[in-house]
């Protein structure tokens, strides 16, 4: 099997990435979410919806002051997490998850997912639109 | 760091699968972008010899992917949500939709007062089908092309022997298509819309008088020219026409997937948490009742 560097790879996926988002757009972003508070969420997961027509992450998060928070996260859709190289089975519960996205408009601790970094450095465009 | 070239094309094809083409992409060797396209790829039509189906027709079989996001229809750059496209009208002089001034109007939030359809999970409508979200796959049989696309299981079949139209008062998601083959281009006429889809995210809409008529044809053997022509006198000032591309999905062992789009749908509670509302169609948001 041929065997190609990885820092290569990423490269031009990252390069790739920025012309092919967003994916499959079910509904409409901006309706939602605010595209004036990304957000950075840290935490681990305390469950994961692999359904359609989006998957869910939800992931407990402290906030500076020690309160736990449990955040839900929208991300695509099943058969584009799959096509994207992620299964279920990637998302065991308590695994610790970096999400960047964006919040939701209605203020709760909803947001919509743009990317998920797992704790062995995997990072996936969670394509949430 | 080394890894297999498995991940690249692990990866690589599903970008393939999800990407809208950017602006500079060519297929059958034309640019991408609407009027470019037309203007390259109809030429190219009429001197290519289609492969054949055993009854003699144009071979459209496969899976196709869009060239073009269904976001918004007309030009838009780069946003929260939406990557930068051209405007897929060709025959606009500002290439943007002829709208009467009270649509216009309406256009202008009508993403602010109602969830987009495709979000409830109802069929795409015509032409939106052509450009909406997953993956495409055309089967022909004699007398009939079927568009099967993977968002919400939605497809069409179309009788290309074609017999009149179904009754007026019948409206439907995906209207009513009556095909006819006109040499190697596939000519679909759909009526009995029910004018409660959108061609795109972006609220670009029509009224259930929407009048369409789509040409497909091939320019080579990966790569389709689709056209539309849209009327709709209680709407536009004009008739107009859209044009978009697909290209095949040549993916070894590709197949579309389930996707039971009402599983965990929650884009409708998420649109009415912000005060948003089902889309009526536009004979409620007029008055009138439907």
């Amino acid at each position: 099997m041929e065997v190609v560097d990885e820092e290569a790879i990423w490269s031009r996926c990252r390069h790739t990435l920025l012309w092919a988002l967003p994916v499959v757009a079910h509904h409409s972003f901006s309706a939602e979410f605010d595209a004036t508070k990304p957000i950075t969420l840290k935490g681990k997961l305390t469950k994961m919806d692999w359904v359609n027509p989006h998957g869910w992450l939800y992931i407990d998060v402290t906030e500076p002051e020690g309160k736990v928070v449990n955040w839900a996260i929208e991300a695509g859709s099943p058969n584009a997490l799959l096509r994207r190289g992620l299964r279920q089975t990637d998302f065991p519960i308590g695994s610790e998850l970096i999400i960047d996205g964006y919040r939701s408009k209605n203020g709760s601790s909803t947001a919509n997912g743009t990317s998920v970094k797992f704790a062995d450095g995997r990072n996936f465009f969670l394509g949430a639109s | 760091m080394k890894t297999t070239a498995a991940v690249l094309i692990l990866v690589a094809s599903a970008v393939r699968a999800s990407a809208q083409a950017p602006a500079t992409a060519t297929a059958a060797g034309c640019p991408v972008e609407p009027v470019k396209f037309h203007a390259c790829a109809v030429p190219r039509t009429k001197a290519f010899n289609p492969p054949r189906t055993a009854d003699g027709r144009p071979d459209m079989q496969g899976y196709w992917d869009r060239a073009f996001t269904s976001q918004d229809i007309e030009e838009h750059t780069a946003g929260f949500g939406t990557q930068a496209g051209p405007s897929l009208v060709i025959d606009t002089p500002d290439r943007k939709i002829p709208y009467q001034p009270w649509a216009l109007d309406l256009k202008k939030d009508i993403v602010e007062r109602f969830i987009s359809p495709l979000a409830s999970c109802f069929p795409p409508g015509v032409p939106r089908h052509v450009i909406a979200p997953a993956s495409h796959q055309i089967i022909q049989a004699p007398g009939y092309v079927v568009h099967l696309l993977e968002y919400s299981h939605a497809y069409r079949i179309i009788p290309t022997t074609a017999g009149p139209h179904v009754a007026g008062p019948v409206k439907l998601w995906q209207g009513d298509s009556r095909g006819h083959w006109e040499g190697n281009t596939l000519v679909v006429d759909v009526t009995n819309s029910n004018g409660l889809t959108w061609f795109d995210n972006a609220g670009n809409f029509f009224s259930d008088a929407l009048h369409v008529v789509e040409r497909f044809t091939l320019v080579d053997a990966d790569t389709i020219h689709y056209e539309a022509r849209i009327e709709d006198p209680r709407v536009y000032t004009r008739p107009w026409t859209m044009v978009s591309v697909f290209t095949r999905n040549k993916e070894p062992g590709f197949e579309l997937l389930e996707q039971a789009c009402h599983e965990g749908n929650r884009a409708v509670e998420g649109g009415q948490s912000v005060g948003l509302t089902p889309y009526p169609g536009v004979t409620n948001i007029r008055g009138g009742g439907r």
